[in-house]
């Protein structure tokens, strides 16, 4: 045994139980395609290192969605190889349509162990599995786990030298037959009552009822990641950088002689004899306020309330009661999902949108979502500096972005050839969110956040020092002027800040506070900041995901539907 | 026995599907998720303006589009 393969259905757990076998953390969420690319983890085991593999679940090897095609393919290029093991998950509470997978595995000649995941709720739901029993039926080693809580998973590993091929023999016809007589012998049902979750059940998807607390919750979400945001930017990021960080910069900015080129880069431009930590553009000041002081609050606040919605199961049902509207716009319901992660940032959402069907669908999702969908990092940004405008002006932002979102959608719909498949999606079960598990999973973003973007923002504020003082954007500008000046209203200098989006949004944004903009210039920079091209890590991600032709067709589509807008809002505000 | 199709009962009532009917892609999918005549399945729900339908088997939930639901031909269970 040199390698260890996770497999089975998509939602039963295997990124859980790779994490604990591997210590790596690998995100998870209670719906249906979350791990859209394999990951790869080392598991220390008789003291020798074995690789494990979290692969992308699957139903069947008869992909419908690049996820599940990635699934086929890792598990078909293993299966010629005599010394892969393959653990198949499965989700204990759901045996049945579980065990259709794990049938056509054992028709694979493949050494296997099964593990018996969410042990811990068949007790809850009503369900007993006769584990001895499953294990000799088929022939190979059952042990139950519950990977949130690592009940079982010593066992697991303990047992895995034990996976062997399946003496289990069966006509592939006969597969659903087979299915019902390993049921009918290893497992009983017995009766419960109508659980807690099962009324929230009714109401969350019931086509009247369903609306408004659709409505109530995504308020509820916002608001709070509203609050969580300003409450730790007024009460631990602000205090830090004025009290802790500022005097730091003071001193070195005096010791540098308030002059010079060092203290240019470090400290930047004094704003009336002062350094300002948005204004400066200095590494030290707004190269660190930014990422940390300003976006990073709202990070938190955000990947919090996502990791709840998400482990909580409610997006798929939301997808489901937004179907209807999405496919107006080209797409299922699902494709609330890509979006809303493109809310935290725009590389995750451009990956999740793996679990779209058609290419036609992928595109439309993503270019929705590139355009009309900015990140946390600059919306965290446009809270705090659009936001001194007023509420009105912020509103004015992102209504605008909706309704660009909306027409864009409906006009890809009519323009964009190929198909959009109906919805067709296994509903997890409602679960109350793990609180480690959460905590891990926001720490792990929180982490990845820190290691994007402080380097990039650092990179950013570097480069418009540079462009500044070898006149690099005056001459831009002059060029851009007839687009930015002419047709949007925006002074010609703010074409730094669009220099600046292709590497980071929120410190384009930050970028226009020097420029007095009037609330109408702040708002259309704002929206067109958002809408005119992805950044430069979203950008390379979208390549990927799209391929060359049709990341063209999308980035012509963002530049003609951003002069539009911005020359509109010119007109309208 | 009448057949109907999912769209025509109502939810909370349960029924055996007969037929289903649809692209290849949606027979091998609704088969791995456990989808196939002859099981007992139960409506849950449908949304308004033919949103999807959503049904239950046995302890799994799916939702499907109205157009699939619309050809998938059932069977109700005598009470």
């Amino acid at each position: 045994m040199k390698k260890i393969l996770l497999i089975g259905n998509p939602n039963v757990g295997k990124s859980a139980i790779f994490s604990r076998l591997t210590g790596l953390h690998v995100i998870a969420a209670n719906y249906p395609g979350t791990t859209v690319e394999y990951s790869r983890g080392y598991l220390r085991y008789l003291g020798e290192k074995k690789e494990v593999i979290d692969v992308p679940g699957t139903y069947s090897f008869k992909p419908t969605s690049k996820a599940e095609k990635v699934a086929t393919e890792m598990i078909g290029q293993s299966a010629a190889d005599q010394d892969i093991i393959f653990v198949n998950v499965i989700d204990a509470t759901n045996l049945e349509r579980n065990l259709n997978l794990t049938l056509q595995l054992i028709k694979k000649k493949i050494p296997l162990i099964l593990a018996l995941n969410f042990w811990d709720e068949t007790r809850h739901v009503g369900v007993l599995i006769d584990i001895e029993k499953l294990e000799s039926m088929l022939g190979v080693p059952v042990v139950a786990t519950s990977a949130i809580s690592g009940e079982g998973i010593n066992q697991l590993v303990a047992r895995l030298e034990e996976a062997r091929y399946s003496p289990f023999d069966f006509e592939d016809s006969e597969r659903w037959m087979q299915i019902g007589n390993l049921l009918a012998a290893t497992q009983k049902l017995t009766h419960r009552h109508h659980s807690f979750f099962e009324r929230i059940e009714d109401i969350s998807i019931h086509p009247l009822a369903g609306i408004p607390l659709a409505i109530i919750v995504m308020l509820f979400s916002f608001s709070l990641i509203r609050f969580i945001g300003e409450t730790l930017i007024s009460y631990v990021f602000e205090p830090l950088f004025e009290m802790a960080w500022a005097p730091l910069v003071e001193y070195l900015s005096i010791n540098l002689g308030r002059e010079g080129l060092i203290h240019h880069l470090l400290i930047g431009t004094l704003i009336d004899g002062h350094f300002d930590f948005v204004e400066s553009l200095g590494l030290l000041t707004t190269g660190l306020y930014v990422p940390i002081g300003m976006v990073l609050p709202y990070i938190v606040s955000f990947y919090f309330v996502l990791g709840f919605l998400e482990d909580s199961g409610y997006l798929p049902r939301l997808g489901i009661l937004v179907d209807n509207l999405m496919h107006k716009l080209g797409v299922h319901g699902l494709a609330i999902i890509p979006m809303l992660l493109g809310v935290g940032c725009n590389v995750p959402g451009a990956m999740a949108t793996r679990m779209l069907e058609t290419r036609r669908e992928k595109f439309i999702a993503a270019t929705l979502m590139a355009i009309a969908v900015p990140c946390m990092a600059q919306t965290a940004m446009i809270f705090g500096l659009v936001g001194a405008y007023g509420v009105r002006a912020l509103a004015a932002v992102f209504g605008t972005l909706f309704i660009v979102w909306v027409i864009l959608g409906l006009f890809l719909n009519k323009i964009v050839k190929g198909e959009s498949p109906e919805i067709f999606i296994e509903i997890p079960p409602y679960r109350i969110p793990y609180g480690k598990a959460l905590l891990k999973k926001l720490w792990m973003r929180i982490r990845w956040f820190l290691k994007e973007a402080i380097p990039y923002v650092l990179l950013g504020v570097l480069i418009v020092n540079v462009m500044y003082s070898l006149g690099v954007i005056e001459f831009i500008a002059d060029l851009s002027k007839p687009l930015i000046t002419d047709l949007m209203g925006l002074p010609d200098q703010s074409v730094a800040a669009m220099i600046i989006g292709f590497l980071r949004k929120d410190v384009a944004v930050g970028m226009l506070v020097p420029l007095q903009l009037t609330m109408k210039q702040m708002v259309i920079a704002s929206v067109i900041l958002t809408m005119y091209f992805p950044c430069i890590a979203t950008f390379s991600v979208l390549i990927k995901e799209l391929a060359l032709v049709d990341m063209i067709k999308a980035t012509l589509i963002m530049l003609v539907s951003t002069l539009l807008t911005g020359s509109l809002l010119n007109v309208l505000l | 026995m009448n057949e109907v199709n999912l769209i025509a009962i109502k939810p909370g009532q349960e029924v055996i599907v007969m037929q289903l009917g649809g692209g290849n892609q949606f027979l091998e999918k609704a088969e791995s998720l456990g989808l196939r005549t002859g099981v007992r399945i139960k409506k849950l729900s449908s949304q308004v303006m033919r949103g999807p339908v959503t049904i239950q088997i046995g302890s799994t939930k799916l939702a499907l589009g109205y157009g699939m639901a619309k050809k998938i031909l059932v069977c109700r269970v005598d009470e």
